[in-house]
């Protein structure tokens, strides 16, 4: 069809007004995201978007690789005690931050102790630290106030990532538009809402940079992105639009990545509403579900069937049965829990389309075993506050049928159940918003972090997601998969399960 | 022997010469059939779903094609048709009869009250009409009831201004004159007298404002604040599409040229009736 041409091509023509001439010979990188950047403060920063761009340019004690798994970056290597409430840290020497710092034990002292001091939006990631201590010039020494064992997790997390101790003196609080770390690129510029450029770092600890400048710029419309990458004026986009997949893979120009997030889509249950608090009311809504119907149709495909209480790239998952799309069994179940002849919800969601489009389709599906009702939509943040703002001896109940995503930044099995289902989750505390509580799932919860030992935690983990599968205390859906595109020419950059994204490898072809 | 020319047969007259308005109200009315007789047009359910065929292109069982559900766009048009008219027309007609009577005391008592509601006109002419429909909406929340009072809202304030021009020059009128000096009491000047006088301009604007009505209703479904789905309403399905053009356009066309069709026509239509009703035309 020639308007499919035409549509693109308007765009990327308005698009290339406005792009930034390069001198020849430099290899420069353009990146379209959907979000803005709102931070370059590590601890002061909640976006998962700005965390990536932060990680490009400073680095922490541990890290991620691509499959979520932690790694060491600037420490060497870690001990840490049997009772999860002493980690060391070995640090590698001769790393400096961009303005020539030294990178030491007492640099990560200084930036452990700015996060306690309560003041940034990462605070709470340091808030099972009792103090930090410098045992040399290359040992730290983290002591706790109780045991933590998910702490090698927060130390990965990116909102603990090191600060040239001098650009924190110098720039205070400002430091978020002057970040300087040990990184492979150095902060060149940052235009709030127009773009943000980081260059190679000549002197990179962990081999040579391979493209001379990173440009990101946000773009939020979903075709103007796409757009952009055909007419060559973006190399790498994020988020590829799932519903315009089949116009990207027709490009013989451009290359597209999926992969697994570790997002977890559900649907929250309130439990104070009676039918709701039936357990087999629950699990005929698990059986009257077509996941897969969902994923292909609201997803476009780009979602694979949730299989545990947490998403399979999240650590200690342990994979469960499916629940088979059955009717029949969801109408007997109903049946046994005496509501046969159905009963109302209201159903919920955010006004995200592919979001709205599952809840319309659960609410398809759902009448057929009579749970009938009408769809709520509103935008997300009046949506999570409207959860958030239930209290648990509130009088009037909303029935609801949640829509609920979670994305366990950390990569840790914790994350991605404590703040879901553990009692001391209720809203306002956490997300539990549909009051779920059950005292084994807690005593599991607790026993998980009781420990650092990964055979200990693994169990407790493992426990927790064999007992809790057939309490569905959700109606489980999917994990969404990640899509980028980038042109052909280049290598190197990939998205990161949690929606964050590497650039440190990046390569580009003439 | 010729024909006495009555206002009405000057009216029908004048109507006629113009083609587009004609046209338009061919329309209308069609428009007006389909709405009523949507069950029986309709050649689907439409909130049947069918997964099987989700995005169908049009063809000759499904002429517009299907949307992702699989549910026949023709359908789902058919059955808005019911939505928009409601809602163009319920909202328009509760901010005439609140904006003429507001108008009709306005122009007629002056003084105070006067000031009062035309300096509240002011306040809601302040805002551009779609962002004080969008306040409303996100005061009352989202659904299509509110909408209907989010767009009467913003429809008042122009009908009271309108009635309160023409009450203020019927006020000093002879006939109105001749009427009080025999004792006509108030109540039976303004509503007898002077309120069939100034209807002319508020059919005119009533007509033209229901286009104005639809566009604004479909806008504030497309932003998720006003149709909540599965109601087949053409905004909310525009905004279900958006996601798919360049994949799938039919979903997004049909949709589109049913709002572009309807709101033209009214406007046409209004037209139409601005020239009819105008002395100066011939």
């Amino acid at each position: 069809m020639r308007l499919r041409k035409l549509i693109p091509a308007c765009m990327a023509l308005v698009l290339s007004m406005t792009a930034p001439v390069y001198a020849a010979g430099t290899k420069d990188i353009t990146y379209a995201a959907e979000s803005t950047v709102k931070s370059l403060d590590p601890h002061d920063t909640s976006d998962t978007y700005s965390g990536a761009i932060e990680k490009a340019v400073c680095q922490g004690l541990m890290g991620f690789d691509k499959d979520m798994k932690i790694i060491p970056m600037l420490a060497e290597s870690y001990t840490f005690n049997d009772t999860a409430t002493q980690f060391t840290f070995k640090l590698r020497k001769g790393i400096s931050f961009h303005d020539g710092t030294p990178f030491n034990a007492e640099a990560v002292k200084t930036n452990i102790e700015r996060m306690m001091t309560g003041k940034y939006k990462r605070s709470s990631l340091m808030k099972p630290v009792k103090e930090v201590v410098v045992v040399d010039e290359s040992t730290i020494q983290f002591n706790l106030k109780e045991p933590f064992g998910a702490f090698l997790n927060t130390i990965a997390h990116p909102g603990t990532l090191m600060i040239s101790p001098k650009a924190i003196a110098t720039y205070g609080d400002e430091v978020s538009k002057h970040p300087v770390g040990t990184g492979p690129y150095i902060f060149e510029e940052w235009v709030p809402g127009n773009f943000l450029k980081i260059k190679k770092n000549p002197n990179y600890w962990r081999g040579t940079v391979k493209v001379d400048t990173i440009t990101f710029k946000p773009v939020p419309e979903n075709g103007a992105r796409l757009a952009m990458l055909r007419a060559g004026q973006a190399h790498y986009i994020f988020p590829m639009p799932a519903e315009l997949l089949k116009v990207a893979e027709a490009d013989s120009k451009i290359d597209v990545i999926t992969m697994p997030s570790i997002i977890a889509r559900y649907l929250v249950f309130n439990t104070r509403y009676a039918p709701l608090a039936d357990a087999r009311v629950r699990q005929a809504i698990n059986y009257a579900t077509d996941k897969q119907a969902i994923i292909n149709i609201a997803m476009g495909g780009a979602a694979t069937e949730l299989d545990s209480v947490i998403p399979p790239n999240l650590q200690y998952y342990k994979k469960q049965k499916p629940w088979p799309f059955d009717v029949a069994k969801a109408k007997a179940l109903m049946k046994e829990a005496g509501y046969e002849k159905g009963f109302e919800v209201v159903f919920m969601s955010p006004t995200v389309s592919n979001r709205l489009r599952a809840m319309e389709m659960v609410q398809q599906q759902l009448q057929q075993i009579g749970i009938t009702g009408k769809i709520e939509s509103m935008d997300v943040a009046s949506y999570y506050k409207k959860l958030e703002s239930q209290k648990v001896d509130d009088k009037e109940i909303i029935p609801f049928i949640g829509s609920m995503g979670w994305s366990a930044s950390t990569g840790d099995a914790d994350w991605g159940t404590r703040p879901l289902i553990a009692t001391e989750a209720f809203p306002p505390a956490n997300a539990n918003y549909g009051f779920f509580s059950d005292a084994k799932v807690d005593g599991f919860i607790a026993a998980g972090l009781a420990s650092a030992n990964p055979e200990v935690r693994k169990k407790a983990y493992g426990d927790l997601q064999d007992y809790i599968w057939d309490k569905a205390p959700w109606g489980y859906l999917y994990t969404d998969s990640l899509i980028a595109a980038k042109s052909k020419k280049l290598k190197g950059i990939y998205p990161m399960a949690d929606g964050a994204f590497s650039v440190e490898e990046a390569e580009l072809a003439d | 022997m010729a024909r006495e020319k009555t206002p009405f047969t000057l009216f029908c007259y004048k109507f006629r010469q113009r083609k587009t308005a004609l046209v338009a109200g061919i329309f209308i009315v069609l428009l007006v059939l389909t709405a009523l007789f949507a069950p029986l047009i309709a050649p689907y359910d439409p909130f049947q779903t069918d997964y099987s065929l989700s995005m169908q292109v049009p063809s000759l069982t499904h002429p517009a094609g299907t949307d992702i559900y699989g549910r026949d766009i023709l359908s789902r048009i058919i059955y808005g048709s019911r939505i928009s008219l409601a809602v163009g027309l319920t909202s328009v007609f509760v901010g005439a009869l609140v904006g003429v009577t507001l108008g009709l005391l306005s122009g007629f008592f002056g003084g105070f009250l006067d000031g009062l509601i035309m300096r509240t006109s002011d306040v809601l002419f302040a805002f551009p009409g779609i962002l004080l429909a969008i306040a409303i909406v996100a005061i009352l929340g989202p659904g299509l009831v509110n909408v209907v009072v989010a767009v009467s809202v913003f429809s008042m304030p122009t009908f009271a201004r309108i009635v309160r021009g023409s009450t203020l020059t019927l006020k000093e009128s002879l006939y109105v004159r001749a009427a009080r000096s025999i004792g006509a009491s108030r109540k039976r000047i303004m509503f007898v007298h002077i309120l069939p006088g100034t209807l002319g301009g508020v059919i005119v604007y009533f007509t033209m404002r229901i286009g104005t009505s639809i566009i604004t209703a479909s806008s504030l479904s497309f932003l998720g604040l006003g149709a909540q789905p599965p109601t087949p309403e053409w905004g909310a399905m525009l905004a279900e599409s958006r996601d798919y053009i360049g994949v799938a356009d039919h979903m997004s066309i049909y949709p589109g040229i049913a709002i572009f069709l309807t709101v033209l026509f009214f406007n046409l239509f209004g037209d139409g009736l601005r020239a009819a009703l105008d002395p100066k035309t011939k």
